[in-house]
């Protein structure tokens, strides 16, 4: 980053100074604003970058408040060692000022029953801690304050076989988020051990394959076969573009399908790519529209229309009508569709292959 | 105990068929045999057309929400008696009767067969009068019904019975007399078999109006006018709906050759209807899937209704290749006339001006283009179109005829409905149409226990 750069301005110190949620709240929406007034100045991978550099000091200032909060309640202070992890987006180091929240808790074995209680209103408190900051619930409830998310290194261990051994199709979906895992704050060598197991427990095998395919290859279709562009047909958003279902989660779900076939343990979509890079699994061209893609998804996907609610910035995930208009926006939305139809293409090819091999 | 009953209703039954064999034994004499064969012809076609009543019930109830599927299905009852009614006392006399070349004026209050001589149009075929009165009101009763297709989910039910008895007296009769009653259009040679103009144009041109003088449903557009959707509660019940009137458009297309001999015409016909429904339902589930990315089921639908629509005034005239490119285009263009109707703001529930007035268009110019000499010369109205060496002579009268019966059909609907609006209002309240008009209107859902549920559930919010 160049002195130049007008991300610059951006000042951590407040974040790590503020006391009180409604502190970081504010700080927060004050930096974030900043970012969204440079958005159009820096590249896209730059401002990302930055945008989830802020959230995540945001964050682990939070899990320093909770920590704060226990304490003064008299609920002491954590019996065991353990680490705060971020599952989608966060996870991914592709959040928006306007994400919602998808976390857990790791923590080390051996604390017994005590340790379950402490982190059990911990994650309670943080949660909501992290809603005061502006970190909206996450609907499907991949949360702290949801016991799943939040477990000892031995029982993630057990729930992580069972997913794997079940295998049904939520089990599957289980899987593929908790490969976003990222961690944020605590012990993070506690996090590269669950990581570990993870990559044992992922090993590559057919059934897995077609079960990872199988969660994939449904999407919404974005592009029709005269190679227009599907845009929402009924309601607030009709004529707009759904940039997060219709571009950026198809290829988030297909790229993470092939790093996770490949037994690559990175969780940013941009990362897994270059990964795909080195193997050489793919034509190289092809890698390269694919990160294009991927880059073009991200940049569409900070350019919907936003507004500040009660202290913290909003956003819907369409494209106007009015950037739609854009000749150059349209072309390039255009271009990145192709591209998410050929990487489907390929990956409904592989889940017929992987189905007709089952037993 | 049973035999004895048994015997008894055989004597009983032979009575009667004694004299019947022998008084028809007398006159077993080829015309006689003509015309009892033709007019049985005539009333099975009656019969179908009649059926279609069936179909519209249950497509538009299909295709409007819960809280008023009761009232759209038992309307279209109430349409009926009023379309039997008014077109007895004066409806068919207007559009039938001996008169000029606007409308007729003899045969008010249709007595039966005595009245025949009212009635110069309509006794070439020698199909007894009162079967053709029959004949011709079921066609009426289909125009009313698409009329009412545009009033769907928040007209009063008044609106119903005056805009009806009007609709049957006025508008219908004026336009069928143009073309059937030997008015300025049948003069001029316009072909159009069975109706793609007189009836569905007629009908869509109507719904039209009310469509847009009763603006859209509450909830249809949002603030910023965006559409939103709102689906029909029973696709179940369309589909099936469709699919009666698909087999009654067997008695409409033809049943309008008036005669079941004539080396089997009517099977070539029904032939070319059968080709064209088909091709516009298959054209416009593959358009739907091509633009929205998933195949449409009332895409689907509206394509094979806007397909016979089209095929209604051509069916005798082009040849089965011809059949089904009609039927492509229509369920083609239907398909994106829907689309863009919508998104210019006019709410039509069951898409009735696209799927009857669009297409009725298309089949009304589509003589123009694809009748052949041979096919013309066998109906014995108007030339070949277009493509057949024609020239723009037959495809002019076809647009002439369009044209008109659209722009007096709306020039007329406007004035009574805008009538009837100023006088006597002609939508239902906010309030009454939130609860829907099954309550509103008539007092009991048509789903009682679904309704009651779905409103005890809103309680406990």
């Amino acid at each position: 980053m160049n002195s130049e750069s007008p991300l610059n301005n951006v000042d951590f110190q407040s974040i790590h100074s503020a006391a009180t949620s409604s502190d970081l709240r504010l700080a927060r929406w004050t930096e974030e604003s900043k970012l969204v007034q440079a958005f159009s100045s820096v590249s896209i991978e730059e401002w990302n970058g930055i945008v989830n550099r802020l959230q995540d000091e945001v964050m682990s200032q939070a899990v320093k408040l909770c920590e704060r909060n226990m304490a003064e309640a008299g609920m002491g202070v954590p019996p065991v060692p353990f680490a705060f992890v971020l599952f989608g987006s966060g996870g991914r180091y592709e959040q928006t000022p306007w994400s919602d929240q998808d976390n857990g808790i790791i923590f080390a074995d051996g604390g017994g029953k005590e340790a379950e209680k402490y982190f059990e209103e911990f994650g309670l408190r943080l949660s909501v801690i992290l809603e005061e900051t502006g970190y909206p619930p996450c609907q499907g409830k991949v949360m702290v304050s949801n016991g799943m998310w939040r477990q000892s290194l031995g029982s993630w261990h057990q729930q992580l076989v069972k997913w794997r051994e079940d295998s049904r199709w939520e089990d599957v979906r289980y899987l593929t988020i908790a490969s976003d895992m990222r961690c944020v704050a605590g012990d993070s060598s506690l996090a590269a051990e669950w990581r570990r197991d993870f990559m044992d427990i992922m090993r590559r095998d057919e059934e897995l394959e077609a079960a990872l395919l199988g969660n994939t290859v449904r999407h919404k279709a974005a592009l029709n076969i005269l190679g227009q562009v599907i845009t929402e047909r009924f309601g607030e958003h009709a004529g707009e573009f759904d940039v997060k279902y219709g571009l950026y989660i198809p290829l988030v779900n297909g790229v993470r399908c092939l790093a996770l076939y490949y037994g690559i343990s990175e969780t940013s979509t941009l990362e897994r790519i270059s990964k795909l890079h080195e193997l050489e699994a793919f034509p190289r061209p092809w890698m390269d529209a694919l990160r294009r893609a991927f880059q073009k998804a991200l940049k569409f996907r900070s350019m919907t229309t936003y507004h500040t609610e009660e202290g913290v910035l909003q956003s819907d995930s369409y494209l106007s009508q009015e950037t739609l208009r854009q000749k150059e926006v349209f072309r390039e939305l255009r271009e990145s569709l192709v591209t998410v139809r050929q990487l489907y293409r390929m990956l409904q090819r592989q889940h017929r292959f992987a189905e007709r091999r089952r037993p | 105990m049973k035999k004895k009953w048994l015997l008894a209703l055989l004597t009983f039954g032979s009575l009667f068929a004694l004299p019947v064999s022998a008084f028809a034994a007398d006159e077993v004499t080829a015309p006689a045999v003509r015309i009892g064969l033709d007019s049985l012809f005539v009333f099975m076609a009656f019969v179908l057309v009649f059926f279609m009543q069936a179909g519209f019930a249950l497509l538009e109830a299909g295709s409007v929400r819960m809280k008023n599927a009761g009232h759209v299905a038992g309307k279209t009852v109430l349409t009926v008696g009023i379309a039997v009614i008014a077109f007895w006392a004066l409806g068919f006399g207007f559009g039938f009767g001996n008169g000029n070349g606007f409308f007729g004026y003899t045969g008010f209050f249709f007595g039966g067969n005595a009245d025949t001589g009212s009635f110069d149009a309509l006794t070439a075929s020698g199909v007894p009068m009162v079967i053709m009165f029959l004949f011709q009101f079921s066609f009426a009763a289909v125009s009313l019904a698409i009329a009412c297709g545009g009033l769907a989910e928040r007209a009063k039910l008044s609106v119903y019975i005056v805009f009806g008895v009007l609709f049957m007296i006025i508008i219908y009769p004026i336009i069928a007399h143009w073309v059937w009653g030997g008015g300025w259009l049948a003069k001029m040679g316009m072909q159009d078999y069975a109706g793609s103009a007189v009836v569905h144009l007629t009908g869509a041109t109507a719904a039209l109006v009310a469509t847009f003088l009763l603006k859209p449903r509450l909830g249809k557009y949002g603030k910023d006018g965006k559409p939103n959707s709102i689906p029909g509660h029973n696709q179940v019940l369309s589909v099936l709906g469709v699919i009666i009137l698909w087999f009654g458009w067997f008695g409409f297309n033809p049943g309008s050759g008036l005669t079941a001999l004539n080396d089997g015409f009517f099977g070539y016909v029904a032939m070319t209807t059968n080709l064209a429904a088909a091709a516009g339902g298959v054209a416009a589930l593959l358009v739907s899937w091509a633009v929205f990315g998933k195949a449409d089921i009332p895409s689907m639908l509206n394509g094979v209704l806007a397909a016979l629509v089209a095929i209604t005034g051509s069916c005798a005239f082009v040849e089965p290749w011809a059949a089904v490119v009609i039927g492509v285009v229509a369920g083609v263009l239907t398909f994106f006339t829907a689309q863009w109707f919508e998104k210019a703001g006019l709410d039509d529930p069951v898409y009735a001006f696209s799927v009857h007035g669009i297409a009725g268009m298309w089949g009304a110019l589509s003589t123009g283009f694809f009748a052949t000499k041979e096919l013309a010369d066998t109906v014995a109205v108007g030339g070949p179109g277009l493509i057949y060496g024609g020239g723009f002579k037959q495809l002019g009268i076809q647009a002439l005829g369009m044209v008109g019966v659209f722009a007096f059909v709306l020039v007329l609907s406007f004035i009574i409905l805008g009538i009837m609006k100023a006088v006597m209002g002609i939508r239902v309240t906010e309030e009454e149409e939130t609860m829907g008009l099954d309550i509103s209107e008539h007092g009991t859902y048509g789903y009682p226990e679904q309704m009651g549920l779905l409103n005890n559930s809103g309680k406990d919010k």
